[in-house]
C-alpha cells in the first residue's frame, strides 16, 4: 500500500536524513570495492592462484551441506510442533528457537573444547569402550564446521517453516485427499511445496549466515573467505588483498541476494484463498509423545543443553581453582553499552528510510532503502575493514572510539532493523494517515500520534534484533575496538585464541544469559500472534 | 442565488501519459447541498475526491473553495490546512485509539501523548506544527470546550456511551459514524464520502443512509459523496453528478437524471433502460413499436438514426392485440409486477414491467404497446 501525495507535501527533512543514512550505508561497501578492484592483476592473480578456488569450495560446500541438514532439521521440526499436538508443545515450541540467542563461535568454542584429550567427548568414548579411548580433535574438520553452524542456525528454517505451516489452508490438504493421495503423497507433492517460500527464506538466511561467519570458523580453523580476509588484514597488513577477497565473497551473497529477493516477489501471494481454515493437528499417543520428546530433546542437547551444561561446568572449575573474574562486568558493561547505543540510534535511522521506502514509489527512496540493505551482503570483517577505511579517511575524529565500532554495528545490522520496520509499515494502511491528515494534523503529528504508535510492536523487534546481533558480534569489534575496550564477545575470542581459558566460559554464559531471554521475549510475542 | 462553497475549473489528472483520470471537468458545489458523484467502478470518482482534499496535485485545472484556490497545478494547500474532512470508504479508524480519541484526533494530544513531556509539540497549538491551528482557528479549543464539542458530535451521532470503547470492539453501523464524527469534528466547511456505505450489508445500509443524511442535515454541512450505487445517489442526494471515463456527463437534481437523461450513458447506468433502433422522419419516430411523435423537434435535427430509451414501466400490455407482438424470453418476478425480457420480431431484446396477473412463461407471445411519457432518443452508436 503506498501513499500518493502531491510533491509539494513530500517531507523534506526526511528525504534528507534518508539519503544522509543510505549514503552512509554504502560507504563501506564503496571503499573496500575500491581497495578490491585497484589491487592490480598482480594481486588478483595471487589470489586466483592459490586462494580463492580453495575458498570458494571450502566456503560453497559449507554452505550447501549446512543448507541441507538445516533443511531437514528445520522442517521436521516445525512440522512435528505444527501437526502433532503432544505434551508441553507449547514450551517445545520456543525452547527450540532459543539456539539462536547462542553466538556460533560460543557453540564452536564449547565442542573443539569437549573434543581436546581429557575433555568431555574422550572420556565418553573411554567410558562406553570401557577403557582408555581415543577421540580425534575437530579442529579443520569439515563435517564438525557443519555440525556447530547447523544446529547453530536451523532455528532461522524452522521459524519460518513453523510460522507458515501454521498459516497453511486445511482446503489444500482436503482437496487432495479428496483426490485420493495418501499421507506421504500429500505432504511430499501439497504440503511441502506450498512452504517452499519459507524454506527458502530460512535456507536464504542459514547461507547468508554461513557467508558470513567469522568466530564458528576461526575456532575450529576451517579456512573460509571471512577467516582468510581476516588474516589478510590482520596477519599482513595486505588491504588490497582483503579487499579482494571480500569482493568475491559480496559478490556471492549479493547473488544470493537477489535470487531470494526474485523468488519473494513471484511468491508472494502464495497461499491467499476465499475460505480459509486451519489444519487441525493430530493428537498424539502415548508411543508417538515419547518418540517426538526423544527426537526433540536430542535437537535441543545437542544445540542447547550440551553447549549450557559445558559453559557451566567450565565456569565453576574456573572459578574454584582462580576465584570470581572480576574484569568480566566490565566486559558486559562495554558490551551493552555498544550494542545498547547501535540498537537505540538505528531506530532513528531506520525510520526516514523505511517510511518513505514503503509509503512513495519513486525510484530514489527504494534506492535508498536499498543501500541501506547493504549492510546484509557484508560479512563481519568487511564491514570492520570498511568502517576502519572511512574512520581513518572520513571521520578522523571518531577513530580509536567506541563510536566507530557502534557505527560498525549499525551498518552491519541495520538491515534486520529496517526489515521489521518496513513490515511494520506496510501493515499500516496509507489511508490512517490520510484520515489524520484530513482531521487538521500535519504530517510530522500523524506521524508521531499514528503510525509510531501503530508500529511499536515493529519498532520493538527491531531494537532486539539490532541489539542482540551488535551483542554476538565479534570480527568487526576485534578490528576497531579502542585500546581496552573489550567485549564479552572479544573476550572469548582472545581467552580461546591464547588457549588460556578460564574467562571464556563465565564471559559466554553471561553473554547467553542477556541474549537468550531478549530472543525468548520476541519469539514467545512472535509465536504468540501467529497462533492467535 | 445559492452561494458557491466549492469550484472545481476544469480539472485534469493523469497517473500515466495519455491516460486521464480526470479529464476537464468542471463542478459546483453549493452551500449546505449534498451532491452524489455517481459512476461505474474505475471512472474516477475516488481520484477527485483526492484531488479535491489535496492529495493529489491537478495536472490542469484549479479546486477554488470559499473563493480561495486551494489546488491547481504546482500549488497545493496541504490536507490538514483545508477545513475538508473526510469519511474513507473502509473508514480508517485509528485502530490504537478509542471512540473519543478517534474523534477528537484533530483537537491534539491522546492519552498517549498527553503523557509525553513534548506534549505540546504534538497538540496542534504547538510550534512547530501550528500551520494547520493558525488555519483553523479553533483547532486549540480550551479542554472544556472540548469536552463539550465531542458530547455533542456524540449526541449528534448516536454515539453516547460508546466513548470508551476501540474501534473493533463496536459494530459496522457503529464505525461508520465515528468516521462520520471524526470527519464533522473541527467543523470542516466540507465533508467527503468515498462509498460510505459499500461495507455495511444491504439492510443496514439502508438504515445508515438516513441518518447520515439526517446528521449531515442538522450539522449543516456541504458534502461530497461518491458512490456507484444509484439507488444511494437517488435517495440521499440533492444533486447529482454522472461521472464516465473521467468527465460529468449529467449534473442535477435525481428526478432530472432519471427522466432526462443527457447522454446515452447515462440514460443506460441510470435507472433500468434498453435502447430499440429507431429512424427520424419529420417530426416523429419511426421504431419497431409504432411511429411516435418528437415532443421536442429540434434535439433530432439532423439525426437520421437513432436509439430510443424503453424503460420497463414505458410498456404496457395490450389485450385487444394492437399492439407489437413480442415472445417472452426471461421471467423475473418481483412482487406486484413481474419484470419480462422480451424479444421483438427483429430479435431486439427489451425490458418491461407487466402486471403480476399474467403469469406468463418464456416460449409464450405477448402484445405490448409503447407508452413513453416522452420519447428520449440519441444518435445510434456507430457500428
Amino acid at each position: 500500500m503506498r501513499l500518493r501525495l502531491p510533491s509539494s507535501h513530500r517531507p523534506l527533512g526526511m528525504a534528507v536524513a534518508g539519503a544522509a543514512v543510505s549514503l552512509t550505508m554504502m560507504l563501506p561497501l564503496v571503499y573496500v570495492a575500491g581497495y578490491g578492484l585497484g589491487a592490480g592483476g598482480k594481486v588478483w592473480g595471487r589470489l586466483w592462484g592459490n586462494w580463492i578456488p580453495q575458498l570458494m569450495v571450502n566456503t560453497l560446500g559449507l554452505a550447501l551441506v549446512t543448507a541441507g541438514v538445516t533443511f531437514l532439521l528445520g522442517v521436521s521440526l516445525a512440522v512435528l510442533i505444527t501437526r502433532f499436538d503432544f505434551f508441553g508443545k507449547r514450551v517445545w515450541s520456543w525452547l527450540l528457537a532459543t539456539p539462536l540467542g547462542i553466538p556460533p563461535y560460543i557453540m564452536a568454542y564449547a565442542y573443539t573444547e569437549m573434543f581436546l584429550p581429557g575433555g568431555w567427548a574422550p572420556q565418553a568414548a573411554s567410558w562406553l569402550a570401557g577403557h582408555e579411548a581415543d577421540v580425534p580433535m575437530i579442529y579443520g574438520r569439515f563435517p564438525a564446521v557443519v555440525w556447530v553452524l547447523s544446529l547453530a542456525t536451523y532455528p532461522y528454517v524452522y521459524l519460518l517453516v513453523r510460522a507458515s505451516l501454521l498459516n497453511y489452508n486445511a482446503a489444500f490438504d482436503e482437496a487432495a485427499r479428496i483426490q485420493g493421495a495418501g499421507l506421504w503423497r500429500r505432504f511430499l507433492g501439497i504440503t511441502l511445496p506450498l512452504q517452499r517460500p519459507a524454506i527458502m527464506a530460512g535456507l536464504f538466511l542459514v547461507v547468508l549466515y554461513v557467508f558470513s561467519d567469522f568466530g564458528a570458523v576461526s575456532m575450529m580453523r576451517f579456512p573460509t573467505f571471512t577467516r582468510a580476509i581476516y588474516l589478510e588484514l590482520v596477519g599482513r597488513s595486505d588491504r588490497a588483498s582483503a579487499s579482494a577477497l571480500a569482493l568475491v565473497l559480496i559478490a556471492l551473497s549479493w547473488l544470493l541476494f537477489m535470487q531470494e529477493r526474485r523468488a519473494r516477489s513471484r511468491s508472494r501471494f502464495y497461499q491467499t484463498g476465499g475460505t480459509y481454515r486451519k489444519l487441525r493437528p493430530r493428537r498424539c499417543g502415548a508411543a508417538g509423545t515419547v518418540a517426538i520428546w526423544s527426537y526433540l530433546t536430542l535437537v535441543f542437547t545437542a544445540s542447547f543443553g550440551l553447549v549450557v551444561a559445558f559453559l557451566v561446568h567450565r565456569s565453576v572449575d574456573g572459578i574454584r581453582l582462580e576465584g570470581w573474574p572480576a574484569d568480566l562486568w566490565g566486559y558486559a558493561f562495554n558490551s551493552l553499552f555498544a550494542a545498547g547505543s547501535a540498537a537505540t540510534v538505528s531506530l532513528f535511522l531506520i525510520v526516514p528510510v523505511a517510511y518513505l521506502a514503503t509509503r512513495y514509489r519513486e525510484w530514489w527512496y527504494q534506492a535508498y532503502l536499498w543501500a541501506s540493505y547493504a549492510g546484509y551482503v557484508l560479512p563481519g570483517p568487511i564491514i570492520g575493514m570498511g568502517v576502519l577505511f572511512i574512520a581513518i579517511h572520513l571521520f578522523a575524529p571518531i577513530y580509536g572510539t567506541v563510536a566507530v565500532v557502534v557505527l560498525a554495528y549499525l551498518i552491519r545490522f541495520l538491515p534486520q532493523g529496517l526489515q521489521a520496520q518496513e513490515s511494520a509499515f506496510h501493515q499500516i494502511k496509507p489511508n490512517l494517515e490520510e484520515a489524520a491528515r484530513t482531521c487538521g494534523v500535519s504530517f510530522h503529528t500523524a506521524l508521531l500520534r499514528v503510525v509510531l504508535p501503530l508500529a511499536k510492536t515493529g519498532i520493538f523487534t527491531g531494537w532486539v534484533l539490532v541489539f542482540v546481533s551488535s551483542m554476538k558480534e565479534l570480527p568487526a569489534t576485534l578490528l576497531l575496538r579502542p585500546l581496552g575496550f573489550d567485549t564479552l564477545a572479544v573476550r572469548i575470542w582472545m581467552e580461546t585464541s591464547e588457549e588460556f581459558y578460564s574467562l571464556a566460559a563465565p564471559a559466554a554464559l553471561v553473554l547467553i544469559a542477556v541474549t537468550v531471554p531478549l530472543f525468548a521475549a520476541l519469539f514467545s510475542r512472535n509465536l504468540r500472534e501467529s497462533a492467535g | 442565488m445559492m452561494d458557491t462553497i466549492l469550484e472545481i475549473r476544469t480539472l485534469c489528472k493523469r497517473f500515466e501519459p495519455g491516460q486521464w483520470v480526470i479529464d476537464n471537468l468542471s463542478l459546483t458545489v453549493s452551500r449546505g447541498s449534498l451532491v452524489c458523484v455517481l459512476g461505474p467502478s474505475g471512472c474516477g470518482k475516488t481520484t477527485l475526491l483526492r484531488l479535491i482534499c489535496g492529495f493529489e496535485t491537478p495536472d490542469r485545472g484549479e479546486v477554488v473553495k470559499e473563493g480561495e484556490v486551494i489546488s491547481r497545478p504546482g500549488y497545493v494547500v496541504p490536507p490538514e490546512c483545508r477545513r475538508i474532512g473526510m469519511v474513507f470508504q473502509d473508514y480508517a479508524l485509528f485502530p490504537h485509539l478509542t471512540v473519543a480519541e478517534n474523534v477528537g484526533f484533530g483537537f491534539g494530544a491522546s492519552k498517549l501523548t498527553g503523557l509525553l513531556p513534548w506534549r505540546r509539540l504534538l497538540s496542534n497549538r504547538g510550534w512547530p506544527f501550528s500551520r494547520a491551528a493558525a488555519r483553523h482557528g479553533e483547532s486549540g479549543l480550551k479542554p472544556d470546550d472540548l469536552r463539550e464539542r465531542l458530547a455533542q458530535l456524540f449526541e449528534l451521532t448516536g454515539l453516547a456511551g460508546l466513548e470508551r470503547r476501540y474501534p473493533h470492539e463496536i459494530s459496522g453501523g457503529q464505525q461508520q459514524r465515528v468516521a462520520l464524527a471524526r470527519a464533522l469534528a473541527h467543523r470542516p466547511h466540507l465533508v467527503l464520502l468515498d462509498e460510505p456505505f459499500s461495507n455495511l450489508d444491504a439492510n443496514l445500509r439502508r438504515r445508515i443512509r438516513d441518518e447520515v443524511r439526517i446528521v449531515l442535515d442538522r450539522s449543516r454541512t456541504t458534502s461530497i459523496l461518491v458512490t456507484h450505487d444509484q439507488e444511494e445517489a437517488m435517495n440521499i442526494a440533492d444533486r447529482i453528478a454522472v461521472m464516465n471515463e473521467g468527465r460529468l456527463e449529467q449534473v442535477g437534481p435525481p428526478e432530472e437524471i432519471l427522466h432526462r437523461p443527457a447522454s446515452r450513458f447515462v440514460a443506460g447506468f441510470v435507472g433500468q433502460s434498453s435502447f430499440i433502433p429507431g429512424h427520424i422522419s419529420g417530426e416523429s419516430v419511426d421504431t419497431e413499436l409504432g411511429r411516435h411523435p418528437l415532443q421536442k423537434p429540434a434535439i433530432g435535427a439532423g439525426w437520421t438514426a437513432v436509439e430510443v430509451l424503453v424503460r420497463p414501466n414505458y410498456l404496457q400490455h395490450c389485450d385487444n392485440g394492437h399492439g407489437t407482438i413480442t415472445h417472452v424470453a426471461d421471467v423475473a418476478y418481483q412482487g406486484t409486477q413481474t419484470l419480462y425480457t422480451l424479444v421483438l420480431p427483429s430479435g431486439t431484446r427489451i425490458q418491461a414491467a407487466l402486471p403480476g396477473y399474467l403469469t406468463l412463461s418464456p416460449g409464450d407471445s405477448v402484445s405490448v404497446r409503447f407508452r413513453p411519457p416522452e420519447i428520449i432518443c440519441y444518435p445510434a452508436q456507430k457500428k
